[in-house]
């Protein structure tokens, strides 16, 4: 009997053993699209594709350097790593790294977060190929455009494609705000954060470039001018916010909201999956489940694609060659979302609307907090500091939640706030509401118009 | 005398030339998806192979050129080989091993192999896969099938994304004559490691049974896999048995169809 059973426990071991890598999570690769486009920006623009394998080595090791450097020791890793990615700049690779490559750890923690990146930067690829195969004529972009971005939607029940629609929408889905990770790379590690920021300024700025180029000559020219731009103005002199596609490429936008809008969805992915890995208290596996959470928060999901026109282009007419104040400056599209985030999250406490969620500049004002007689005056004035990259003055220390408790200490928090893969559903609820509210308001954004090439001379 | 001349300049002329044919051939093929150094292949230019197949949808035309002396026989071997990522997880390869001049010219089987990775790695557990496959004779019906499993484990930290490999395989020799093995085994341990934004280091050694009863062969080789461009890798290497000073040096082209 005693035998029996032994071999009993000895054989469901070996079964459990053997079912572990059956279970586990797949590696599933897919392959680099076969498109008639193929390696077109390659080839004709391989510099500025080359600024993209530096920027995609930032984007992949950064996720290591946080999880692997104590964030006690945040200063001296972001300087260290800043130098790293000023030399990549200096030598760019010749081809792009995947994100593995250079973060095999973070592929070992949460494997589909590289799946879903590497797979945005193909559509990256496959649209900056589009435009730039001078084969294609003007007014067949859209339709090229259209079909890269087919390719990459039907990997969508893979779960690693971003949704088309605006990020207004996602962002809430994700509610990533009141989580005890939120701003921490922003604020900690700025130098880091703020190439990425002059990065997704270089993105918008280089399909809006061939946007105004057109097909021939002007597009290389363009392009050249870009790349300078980016290195002796943008990364002296990062933008202070996220750039959206909505600002940055407007005519873009315009012509495929659908692959703009994913691209804002990566984006912002990123500065999330930055700031877990940031994040000292959770274990890798707590990691692990709140990415995962976000990806299928800010991934594609049923009626996505019917909304990816609701939203406006502040600045229509934007030069990609000039960088100017605006586009520097820390007031946009990405500080307005979390505002009116943060209005319709207090509404759903039973808190004051304040000034219906826009964040300005003169919120500072009030960022005493304890002293302030409106502490939601004090809480908006601590996002908009949280939202400004590196540790300013009047900042509470922490994440924006370290913020609020200091400044509303009798405020309930959901259980669910704090805890890795969870997120409380009314507080969601409560911002998708708001946000249908105030789509209601917004207009379809007009298609782009390509019938002339931008780069020919008008009859 | 003149003969013999003769053979052996026209081996060392077509050895060269087969391989610039197939390398053309490779490099102006219709191009898809990236060719990838990271992802090891067997002979290109070591014998380690990693757990992981080429991505799903993917196709690509590999050339091994091999050349030197081991287990004091001359070898010149020119091998096209197919890989197809036909289904999420899975490969197969069909290798036409072509040997140049000796007394095995020609090429006097193909080996078709299929590939299943089970998972990605973790923290905790190693990348496996297994393979399934066999070496079909051209003359004859002979199949010797083949069983592997190939495990690949990333080292700690990682940061030059140090990782081990460990291959085990089987082979069934269905030719079975006098003094010959029945089955085969071959173990081999690897090590790779990032060198830059385009270059990996990849080592092994690798311990194989004969077919002849009592021979085994030991084997150290050492090389690199370059990404000459997103489709093109190029791999050289050296391998060196303990019969030593014989060696041999492989060249691989790895071009995505």
């Amino acid at each position: 009997m005693t035998r029996i059973r032994a071999r009993l426990i000895a054989l469901l071991a070996a079964a459990s053993v053997v079912s572990m890598p059956l279970l586990a999570e797949k590696r599933s690769a897919i392959s680099h699209p076969r498109t008639p486009f193929r390696l077109a920006f390659y080839k004709r623009h391989e510099p500025t594709y080359q600024v993209a394998g530096a920027l995609h080595f930032a984007h992949g090791k950064l996720h290591d350097v946080l999880l692997l450097h104590p964030f006690a020791a945040h200063a001296e890793a972001d300087a260290e790593f800043y130098g790293e990615i000023m030399a990549m700049m200096a030598r760019p690779p010749r081809v792009e790294p995947t994100q593995e490559y250079y973060a095999s750890y973070m592929a070992r923690v949460a494997w589909r977060l590289f799946r879903t990146i590497d797979w945005t930067h193909a559509l990256h690829e496959m649209t900056y190929d589009a435009i730039a195969d001078p084969s294609i004529a003007w007014p067949d972009k859209s339709a090229a455009l259209d079909r890269a971005w087919e390719i990459y939607a039907r990997q969508r029940d893979q779960g690693i494609v971003m949704s088309p629609a605006p990020l207004d929408l996602t962002m809430r889905r994700a509610a990533v705000m009141m989580k005890p990770y939120f701003s921490l790379t922003r604020n900690y590690y700025p130098q880091s954060n703020n190439f990425f920021y002059a990065a997704h300024w270089w993105h918008p700025a280089t399909y809006e470039a061939m946007m105004t180029g057109g097909n021939g000559a002007g597009q290389d020219r363009n392009l050249a001018r870009i790349d300078e731009v980016l290195r002796e103005q943008v990364i002296p002199n990062p933008p202070l916010r996220m750039i959206l596609s909505r600002e940055g490429m407007p005519r873009y936008s315009r012509l495929s909201p659908r692959t703009a809008n994913a691209f804002d969805n990566l984006h912002m992915l990123h500065g999330i999956a930055y700031d877990i890995a940031a994040y000292d208290a959770w274990t890798p596996a707590e990691k692990r489940a709140e990415l995962y959470r976000v990806i299928d928060a800010m991934s594609y999901h049923p009626g996505d694609e019917a909304l990816a026109r609701r939203f406006s282009v502040p600045r229509p007419d934007l030069d990609p060659l000039d960088y100017d104040g605006w586009l520097a400056s820390g007031e946009g599209s990405m500080n307005s979302i979390m505002g009116e985030m943060l209005t319709e999250m207090m509404a759903e406490h039973g808190g004051e609307h304040g000034d219906q969620g826009s964040l300005h500049a003169e919120h500072a004002e009030h960022a005493g907090g304890g002293e302030s007689e409106d502490p939601m005056a004090a809480l908006r004035a601590q996002l908009l500091l949280k939202l400004t990259p590196d540790l300013q003055p009047w900042e509470i220390e922490g994440s924006f939640l370290d913020a609020m408790r200091q400044l509303m200490p009798a405020m309930a928090v959901a259980p669910e706030t704090e805890a890795a893969g969870q997120v409380a559903p009314g507080m969601v609820a409560a911002m998708l509401r708001g946000w249908e509210e105030k789509v209601t308001h917004v207009e379809e954004l007009a298609p782009w118009p390509m019938e002339s090439d931008p780069g020919l001379p008008t009859e | 005398m003149a003969d013999g001349i003769r053979s052996w300049a026209a081996d060392r002329v077509r050895l060269p030339v087969l391989a610039l044919g197939v390398g053309l051939v490779s490099l102006i093929a219709r191009p898809s998806g990236g060719a990838d150094h990271l992802n090891l292949e067997s002979g290109l230019p070591v014998a380690i192979e990693d757990a992981y197949p080429i991505p799903r949808g993917g196709f690509e035309l590999l050339t091994l050129l091999r050349a030197g002396r081991f287990e004091s026989r001359n070898e010149s071997l020119l091998s096209p080989i197919l890989e197809w990522g036909f289904a999420d997880g899975w490969e197969a390869k069909l290798t036409v091993p072509w040997h140049l001049g000796g007394t095995e010219e020609g090429v006097e089987e193909v080996g078709v192999e299929v590939l299943y990775n089970f998972n990605a790695e973790t923290l905790k557990m190693p990348a496996f896969a297994l393979t399934l496959g066999g070496d079909v004779a051209t003359k004859g019906s002979a199949v010797d099938p083949a069983l592997g499993l190939i495990v690949t484990r990333t080292l700690g930290r990682a940061w030059h994304l140090d990782r081990l490999h460990l291959n085990l395989g089987a082979r069934h020799n269905s030719d079975r004559r006098r003094r010959e093995r029945n089955e085969l085994l071959r173990a081999a341990l690897g090590y790779s490691r990032r060198l830059d934004a385009v270059s990996m280091l990849v080592t092994d050694v690798v311990f194989e049974q004969r077919e002849r009863e009592g021979r085994e062969s030991l084997l150290l080789e050492a090389g690199v896999r370059h990404q000459l461009s997103p489709l093109t890798v190029f791999s050289v290497g050296v391998g060196l048995s303990r019969d030593s000073p014989d060696f041999r040096i492989a060249v691989g082209f790895q071009r995505a169809m």
